[in-house]
């Protein structure tokens, strides 16, 4: 019996195009790549003329490298592919599209199990694609090849026993086989013969036994495994060894081929490897390459145009025009807005100088009327006062408000010309300017202090007034220098005659006095023949005594009795020192400066710029972080040590030079003394919390505390160390307690 | 009626009088709404001198003979009280600050006006300095001097009878405990010294007390009516602290005799005894001590009271150690006084203020004096140095200030019912003490004099 199996197309040799487009050169289709099918999707028969070498062979290896990737990742994709094909059965034999979507969409990464049949080259008919559950082993994509398709007539065996019916036209080319066309076998089922041959003959049903005839003789054929039924033409037929390695390869999901190389070896066609022999080896560099490319140069000197025109803007740099031309003029003859440009908000978004729009007429008032009110009338006084006005000023410019018996009797406007011709210079040729005005209420930029009277106590009245005694031409000493003892009960004074006085300061009782006359040299001050004590200090402990001779200072321990110099070389003239409350620094203040000395370090801490031109007197807040210093130029200035270099806030309310200033130990208060003969109160809080500046404010100006003698108020001030009370002493020579009432 | 009408508004009134002597009969009368203490006071003696000629023969006999003693000196000067409070302006005035109804019919009490405080004709010894305190005995009154001494001096013309130089530095304050003749005086030099008071007026040191802290003395007082023959001295200092001591004379009877015998002008020898506190508080206030009280009614003679420069008056119970009260003021606390009759304080302040303290613990004693709605205005031209309740009448205090004057007070009226000159004007001039006592005012101060002024009831 003739076999009317056609033998196994020769496919391609892996790589290499088959050379002519034959009806049985089938394309291998690899399992399930993208570029295949598009490529069928490009061109609707199967004949692969067109394509390259270099396109069947990356085809090629891609369908090898999916296999690979397939194998991999197929137990996880199963149930899904399994579920693709229960639903779509028989009923997926559809369109071209389909299936190359089909093949398309499973090429990456689906396992598919479907088998696929691509039409032959004449067939036009759509490829039936054919699913079919598969239980148990086989999983694998498999399309089959045209090869598989002539052996259709052969009974698969095992789990796959349904055939897949192959409308294959070109069966019926071939010679010896049944011919009947693609119908269904059973129609043949009710005669003896299975159909006809291409002559005519008939072919023969063959003769069944019964089952134990075909066990008896599968068992005696030794190729009994590897024979199948071709039901068409009713013969038994032994597969080749070749046709089982297809169908294992198709099984385990390969590409059916054997002779598909799955791993080329890769030739590298375009290398980095200059080419070192060959046509192109030696040839030399062209001469344009070392010549300036005449189309950029064109190119460059277009842009450089554009950009002298002005024809550069965003649109052609962000790629949304691609010409830099713009487009051509409008040399229509449309009409156009000649005034464009002149509306006011096209005007306000000109460049250069801001539009200034023209004043607006004032609307007409009553006192246009020809018979106004009579308030709008002026009176004689008024009219007066207008006319010395600037007529800019007057209320109705050069109108005067008159009254008409009636609208007959008014004349012509003696300034209608006038007005019109300052309004058309208003309009046309005035150069304006906008007028910034400041809507500020002025008390809101005044800082809002608490009131003095929430910040009671603080010293607001005369208590007491101690009394030197008198010279004997009646005159009291100037009182340059005052000091309480620290628990307030004494209150000592240094005059200008040079006595020490020790008054009691509950009565003002003078108990002691001390002339320290005699001491000569040790008393600071003038060639006079009385020098003036100049400094006093209430401290049990250590005393300073500044400007002992020209710029020193000097530290005096009083427990020791010792003396010590702290300074070699004083800067500047030194006018007055004190100590830190609580650290060993010693604030030394020359005439502009304060400078911090660290005593046990022996370093300058921090130099403190006062602004000031003569400091006269310092003092150490009771925390030990703010500084005070009064200056001649009538200034007070405060430090805050921990912000820096420079003054908090400089306090300017005398009239006259400063000559002290004091810290209420106690309570938030400070003084200060000047020239003029006043002491001012502040309120002075100082916050422990660091984010907060001091309050300052200014609660009560002692008037005329101590009258101005010889150019000298007020020389003195002191707060009593417990009470809000501060003492003070002047030029007249007297000493005031105040008290808070 | 013809009320609308101003000029003829009445008031109907009673007149009362306080003192019995001017009693008259008590009868509504229709007064102007526009009268005057002074138009009152010629009604009132009117009425006076009337019942006295119609009703002498019905009157009680005594009292018809003083008034016809009287009555000689023509008119009383009456001060008129509605409500307990003096009339100083007109009725209606009075009638619509105090919102009482014009309908009803008022009752005016009346008592005899205070004379002006005279001062003596003598010229009174003149002291080595300042006079800073005074105290007054049975029959002596002392004076506490700058330069470091204490005197007696006779109550009438003030002469010193006996001077006592116990301070190093200058003496400020005086206690005197009439139980024992025992003379306490504190000073500059930290010491308390305490000396026995002969009949005679002779002063003997008798005792020298320290308290720990060195500190000025600043106020003494003695705890009245300590049995056992002891007595109970209380001492402030200057820091606040108060020390108590208990003093038996028995055992400084050879110190009275050995410095009995220097009682001269010279520094006596220190007093052998020089006995600590027996109990001392570390600090009853946080300033100075201004004025020391014991109480004065028999039941709480243990309740201290004290004044200071902190501005509170606090009261401390002695007995048991505790503080009781502690009323605190705005002012510094420059003086107090103690009455005698009740438990009222007044208290002088720097600002020239005078206040009254009420620091009973029920509100009502029998018999006292209402404090309730009494404020003393401010009349004193500077800091108030020294005030004194009269231990004969109850309302009555007087004040010295440094700016010269005594003013005397009556507690229901809000302003100084007098004002006298005890020390010349001047900037120098300082009243620094006043006492009651002997029937006269003793002022005491800067022009190192010690001035009696005598107060009488009557008017003449």
């Amino acid at each position: 019996m003739p076999k009317k199996s056609k033998p196994p197309a020769p496919g391609k040799p892996s790589g290499k195009p088959s050379g002519k487009p034959s009806g049985k050169a089938t394309k291998p289709p690899p399992p399930p790549p993208a570029a295949p099918s598009s490529e069928s999707d490009g061109e609707s028969d199967g004949s692969e003329s067109i394509g390259g070498p270099l396109d069947d062979e990356e085809e090629e290896s891609d369908g090898a490298l999916e296999y690979d990737s397939n194998e991999e990742v197929s137990s996880g994709s199963e149930a899904e592919a399994s579920d693709d094909s229960d639903d779509d059965g028989f009923e997926d034999q559809g369109s071209d599209s389909d299936s190359a979507g089909g093949s398309g969409s499973g090429s990456d990464s689906e396992p598919e199990l479907a088998v696929v049949a691509l039409p032959d080259s004449s067939d036009l008919e759509p490829p039936r694609l054919w699913s079919r559950k598969v239980s148990g082993l086989s999983h694998r994509t498999a399309v089959l090849s045209r090869e598989v398709e002539t052996t259709r007539d052969l009974a698969v065996r095992g789990h796959t026993q349904e055939l897949l019916q192959v409308d294959d036209l070109s069966s019926d080319d071939e010679a010896g086989g049944n011919a009947i066309g693609k119908v269904p076998l059973h129609w043949y089922d009710e005669y003896e013969h299975l159909g006809y041959r291409n002559d005519g003959s008939r072919v023969e049903r063959p003769e069944g036994g019964n089952a134990i005839d075909q066990v008896l003789e599968q068992t005696d054929d030794p190729n009994a495994k590897y024979t199948v039924y071709d039901e068409l033409n009713g013969t038994k037929r032994v597969l080749t060894p070749r046709e089982i390695e297809i169908i294992r390869r198709i099984q385990s999901g390969a590409a059916p081929h054997p002779e598909h190389e799955a791993n080329p070896d890769h030739v590298s066609y375009f290398s980095s490897i200059p080419e070192m022999s060959g046509l192109n080896a030696d040839r030399s560099e062209p001469k344009r390459r070392f010549q300036p490319s005449v189309r950029d140069k064109r190119l460059v000197g277009k842009m450089l145009q554009a950009l002298k025109d002005g024809k550069i803007d965003m649109d052609f740099l962000e790629g949304k025009k691609k010409t830099m031309q713009p487009k051509s003029a409008e040399t229509t003859n449309d009409p156009f807005l000649m005034w464009r440009g002149d509306e006011e908000d096209e005007l306000a978004a000109r460049k250069g100088p801001a539009h200034i729009a023209a004043p607006k007429m004032d609307p007409p008032t009553h006192a246009e009327s020809y018979r106004p009110p009579a308030e709008y009338i002026p009176t004689e006084k008024e009219l007066k006062e207008w006319e010395e006005l600037d007529p800019e000023d007057r209320p109705y410019g050069h109108l005067v408000p008159k009254e008409f018996p009636n609208l007959r009797s008014v004349g012509a406007y003696e300034n209608a010309v006038r007005d019109r011709f300052e309004r058309c210079l208003d309009l046309y040729l005035c150069p304006r300017s906008v007028k910034k005005r400041l809507n500020i209420d002025p008390e809101s930029l005044v800082p809002s202090l608490p009131k003095a009277q929430d910040l009671k106590p603080y010293p607001n009245a005369r208590c007491l007034k101690y009394l030197t005694p008198p010279r004997p031409d009646g005159s009291r000493p100037r009182v340059r220098a005052v000091t309480v003892s620290p628990d307030g009960q004494w209150l000592a004074s240094g005059a200008e005659d040079g006595v020490v006085r020790l008054f009691e300061v509950q009565t003002g009782k003078l108990v002691r006095s001390w002339s320290l006359v005699e001491f000569g040299d040790a008393v600071e001050g003038e060639e006079a023949p009385c020098p003036p004590v100049a400094a006093l200090e209430w401290n049990p402990q250590k005393c300073v005594s500044p400007k002992a001779d020209s710029a020193a200072v000097l530290i005096h321990q009083l427990s020791k009795g010792a003396s010590q110099q702290p300074f070699s070389k004083s800067k500047g003239e030194v006018t007055c020192a004190c100590f830190h409350p609580l650290k060993p620094f010693l604030f030394v203040a020359s005439q502009s400066h304060v400078r911090v000395y660290h005593l046990i370090k022996q370093t300058l801490v921090k130099k403190l710029i006062s602004g000031a031109k003569q400091i006269v007197d310092i003092q150490v807040h009771g925390s030990g972080d703010h500084v005070i210093v009064g200056s001649l130029d009538k200034k007070m200035s405060w430090f805050d040590l921990d912000l820096g270099a420079t003054p908090y806030k400089t306090l300017k309310y005398h009239e006259k030079a400063i000559r002290a200033v004091a810290f209420h130990p106690r309570y938030p208060l400070m003084a200060s003394a000047s020239d003029d003969g006043n002491i001012h109160i502040f309120h002075a809080t100082v916050y422990s919390d660091l984010l907060r500046n001091p309050l300052v404010v200014p609660v009560k100006v002692l008037r005329g505390a101590h009258d101005v003698t010889g150019r000298l108020g007020a020389l003195g001030v002191v707060f009593h160390p417990r009470l809000p009370w501060c003492f003070s002493c002047g030029a007249d020579g007297q000493i005031v307690c105040w008290q808070d009432v | 009626m013809e009320d609308s009408e101003p000029a003829s508004h009445k008031l109907r009134i009673t007149l009362v009088s306080v003192d019995p002597r001017y009693a008259v009969p008590a009868s509504d009368m229709a007064v102007p709404a526009s009268i005057r203490p002074s138009g009152l006071n010629k009604l009132a003696n009117y009425l006076v001198s009337g019942d006295d000629e119609s009703g002498s023969d019905s009157g009680s006999d005594d009292e018809s003979g003083s008034n016809s003693a009287k009555k000689p000196s023509s008119s009383v000067a009456f001060d008129f009280m509605v409500n307990n409070k003096f009339l100083r302006t007109t009725l209606a005035g009075f009638v619509r600050v105090h919102n009482l109804s014009s309908e009803s019919v008022i009752t005016v009490h009346f008592l005899p006006k205070l004379s002006k405080p005279s001062a003596d004709q003598t010229p009174p010894q003149v002291l080595p300095d300042w006079v800073s305190g005074l105290a007054v005995s049975g029959a002596f009154v002392f004076s506490s001097c700058y330069d470091g001494s204490v005197r007696a001096h006779d109550p009438a013309s003030l002469a010193v009878v006996a001077a006592l130089p116990c301070h190093a530095g200058a003496a400020k304050t005086l206690a005197y405990d009439p139980a024992l003749s025992l003379l306490a005086s504190g000073g500059h030099d930290h010491v308390v010294l305490v000396t026995s008071v002969s009949a005679k007026g002779k002063l003997a040191a008798a005792a020298r007390l320290e308290a720990d802290e060195r500190r000025s003395v600043t106020a003494l007082a003695f705890q009245p009516g300590v049995a056992g023959g002891k007595a109970v001295l209380a001492a402030g200092d200057f820091d606040g602290c108060l020390s108590l001591f208990s003093l038996d004379p028995s055992t400084f009877e050879s110190a009275t005799s050995s410095s009995s015998s220097s009682s001269s002008k010279k520094r006596p020898a220190p007093p052998p005894s020089a006995s600590g506190p027996s109990s001392s508080t570390p600090s009853l206030h946080t300033s100075p001590i201004s004025s020391l009280h014991f109480s004065a009614s028999p039941a709480s003679s243990s309740l201290l009271f004290s004044a200071s420069h902190d501005c509170s008056v606090r009261v401390w119970d002695t007995a048991t150690s505790n503080p009781v009260q502690q009323l605190n003021g705005s002012r510094v606390v420059s003086c107090m006084a103690r009455s005698e009759q009740n438990d009222i304080l007044a208290t002088g302040h720097p600002d020239a203020h005078i206040k009254l303290w009420d620091v009973r613990q029920g509100k009502t004693a029998a018999g006292g004096v209402s404090t309730a709605d009494s404020t003393l205005q401010v009349s004193h031209r500077a800091y108030v140095s020294g005030v004194s309740w009269d231990p004969e009448r109850p309302h009555n205090l007087s004040s010295c200030s440094y700016d010269g004057t005594v003013k005397t007070w009556d507690v229901r009226c809000s302003l100084p019912l007098h004002t006298v000159r005890a020390q010349a004007k001047g900037d120098e001039a300082k009243g620094l003490a006043v006492c009651y006592g002997h029937g006269a005012l003793y002022a005491a101060g800067s022009d190192c004099e010690v001035k009696r002024f005598g107060v009488a009831a009557d008017t003449n």
